[in-house]
């Protein structure tokens, strides 16, 4: 298994798929930081009820987690894809015909680069929070066990959706249609499913149908990283968002179903 | 030891399995099945595609020792029988064995079987050593091994470009040396023939004939019985994923219409003196051509008459052409 993942780890750094990827994360970590800077300098008197300090904070820690986990799953598609694209499984599958084996190892890496790219991302997001924190007068909260648990959940939700995006990969082979299918997925459940909720919430009269979107993989990955207290971003709709470790459960559920699928097919299907 | 390009020896570690491999032919065996190393079984084989019959109750076996011709028109099953036997796809109907083991069944298989599929995959952004070292990574293998196969191949000064930059030829070295990685007993290769140069070929026919010399088992493919018909030992030929012919390659050139071919002024003495035996027809004013005579015959009665003689040559009459009429016309696209 060790000779496996040195195998598949050379394959990721002998093309430059993964510091071209990791440019543009650093680049939207910028803006990121930039945004939420603002957002929290803004609020320096704390009078917004829907952002607690230690909100704040971990806001600014995770900054760029939007894009950033979508980056990481186009990371594990890329990963996945390639070896079609290329025809590389080939030889892969030759070397190693233990297909089982192979997809288990590879797995893991694109865990492994999904909190890569995590822990890239905070190392920019860190030392710029703490300086936004102390001009904003709030403390850095790194003492914080929501802040902190916030920050390495992050690494942790970075790594899974590399591991979904290694499994959309796997499952269509196609590297175009892949990064496409994961790209509108995202935005379809993050943004627009989130509105209909809303707007069927507010049509129905049943509030509770926002909850829904916290068992969708974004919402999921919201609640997981949020600093413990409601992030609360809906005005007067009386909401209840999950506890964190439901939001984990159910990113892991999602990240466990798309490696399955993906690994099954790989191993049943023809190579060629 | 410096390795002279297109000599293949064996520069693996010691303990690498072909210690100990047999190097004469195999002692006689009536049951084609038994599990003799080195030994392809291809039993019953059969592909289906959706619409497609690609492989159809296909049987054959290749011998340690030898280089086996695996030939057919484009289209005729090849690419998909060898991926049967190599344990990337799954067969319709039937088995393919090597040395009566699965391959997928095999421990560390590159060290047992080397294959190489289709010159062109490789990711071409990668150098051609960095694919080598990915498999190297996989199998074990330490890291010198790859510059071994590069020098092996020939290819060592293109070895840290990238494969995007590579001829044809280069690419089917590479894929060679992919193949000869492990130091396997077994070599698959798939049309490696493909888009080289005549000098190419001919480097590609020694080589080959080196590893079956040391006792290797030796599988290629070929659309083109003529590019491989000098490096072959015997042919399988299918067409339309059916077996139409398998045999010695020498039989098969025995079957091709030879004659002798005799370019000289004295065209009309050569005849008389011939004879009625001979069966010939005179194709041009200072050409005759003799189909039933072996050219050394036709020399003596020549030269011991005092003939001047320009030309004395065995036509080996298209060897390209029994094999179209084998496979139809090569109607191979489907
Ligand atoms: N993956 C596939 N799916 C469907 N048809 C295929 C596939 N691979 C090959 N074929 C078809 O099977 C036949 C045999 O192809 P192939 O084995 O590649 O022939 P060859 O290698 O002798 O040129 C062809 O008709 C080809 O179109
Ligand atoms: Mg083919």
């Amino acid at each position: 298994m060790i000779a496996l993942l040195r195998s598949e780890n050379l394959k990721i750094f002998t093309t430059k798929v993964w510091w071209a990827m990791l440019l543009g994360l650093s680049g939207y970590v910028v803006l990121a930081l930039l945004v939420n800077g603002g957002i929290t300098l803004s609020d320096a008197d704390n009078s917004d009820p829907s952002f607690t300090e230690s909100a704040h904070a971990a806001n600014l820690y995770t900054s760029g987690q939007y894009f950033g986990i979508l980056f990481a799953a186009l990371l594990g598609a890329l990963l996945s894809t390639n070896e079609y694209r290329h025809q590389t499984l080939t030889s892969t599958f030759l070397t190693t015909p233990n297909r089982g084996k192979v997809m288990s190892a590879k797995l893991l890496m694109a865990l492994m680069w999904g909190a890569i790219y995590a822990l890239f991302a905070t190392s920019l997001s860190l030392p710029v929070g703490m300086g936004v924190l102390s001009a904003a007068d709030y403390g850095s909260y790194l003492d914080d066990s929501g802040v902190v648990k916030a920050i390495a959940l992050n690494v942790l939700a970075y790594g899974v959706w590399s591991v979904i995006g290694f499994g959309f990969g796997s499952m269509f082979r196609s590297q175009a249609g892949a990064i496409v299918l994961i790209i509108v997925a995202y935005f379809a459940t993050s943004m627009i499913l989130q509105l209909l909720l809303v707007i069927l919430a507010n049509a129905t009269d049943h509030p509770g149908l926002i909850e829904v979107y916290y068992y969708l993989p974004n919402g999921a990955t919201t609640v997981m990283t949020s600093a413990g207290e409601q992030l609360n971003t809906l005005g007067e709709l009386d909401i209840n968002q999950p506890d964190w470790y439901v939001g984990m459960i159910v990113l892991l559920g999602y990240g466990a179903i798309a490696a399955t699928i993906g690994t099954y097919l790989t191993m049943s299907r023809d190579i060629g | 030891m410096r390795m002279q390009p297109g000599m293949p020896q064996h520069v693996g570690p010691p303990g690498y399995p072909q210690a100990g491999y047999p190097q004469q032919p195999v002692s006689m065996d009536l049951n084609p099945h038994a599990p003799i190393p080195g030994r392809i079984v291809v039993a019953g084989l059969s592909k289906q595609f959706k619409a497609v019959r690609a492989v159809d109750n296909l049987s054959f076996t290749v011998e340690p020792g030898t280089v086996t011709g695996f030939l057919g028109p484009n289209g005729a099953g090849k690419t998909t029988t060898l991926r049967m036997l190599l344990g990337l796809m799954t067969a319709t109907t039937g088995v393919a064995t090597i040395g009566g083991q699965f391959y997928a069944n095999l421990p560390n298989p590159i060290r047992i079987v080397g294959a190489s599929l289709e010159a062109s995959s490789f990711h071409l952004a990668r150098t051609g050593r960095n694919h080598l070292r990915i498999l190297a990574a996989a199998a074990g293998l330490p890291e010198r091994r790859c510059d071994e196969v590069i020098d092996m191949v020939g290819i060592t000064p293109a070895a840290k470009r990238k494969v995007k930059t590579y001829s044809m030829g280069m690419k089917q070295r590479l894929a060679l040396a992919t193949a000869m990685l492990g130091d396997p007993h077994v070599l698959i290769l798939d049309e490696p023939t493909n888009g080289l140069d005549p000098e190419g070929i001919r480097w590609i026919r020694h080589f080959l004939r080196a590893l079956a010399s040391q006792g290797r088992t030796v599988l290629v493919s070929s659309h083109m019985l003529a590019e491989v018909s000098q490096t072959v030992d015997d042919v399988v030929i299918i067409a339309q994923g059916r077996s139409v012919r398998q045999g010695k390659v020498a039989e098969l050139i025995g079957q091709a219409h030879s004659y002798v071919r005799v370019r000289t002024t004295q065209v009309e003495q050569l005849m008389t003196l011939l004879g009625e035996k001979a069966q010939m027809r005179r194709t041009a004013a200072n050409e005759l051509c003799i189909d039933n005579m072996p050219s050394t015959e036709v020399g003596k009665i020549a030269y011991g008459n005092g003939l001047e003689v320009e030309e004395l040559t065995t036509v080996q009459s298209d060897l390209e052409e029994v094999f179209l009429q084998l496979t139809h016309g090569g109607a191979g696209i489907r």
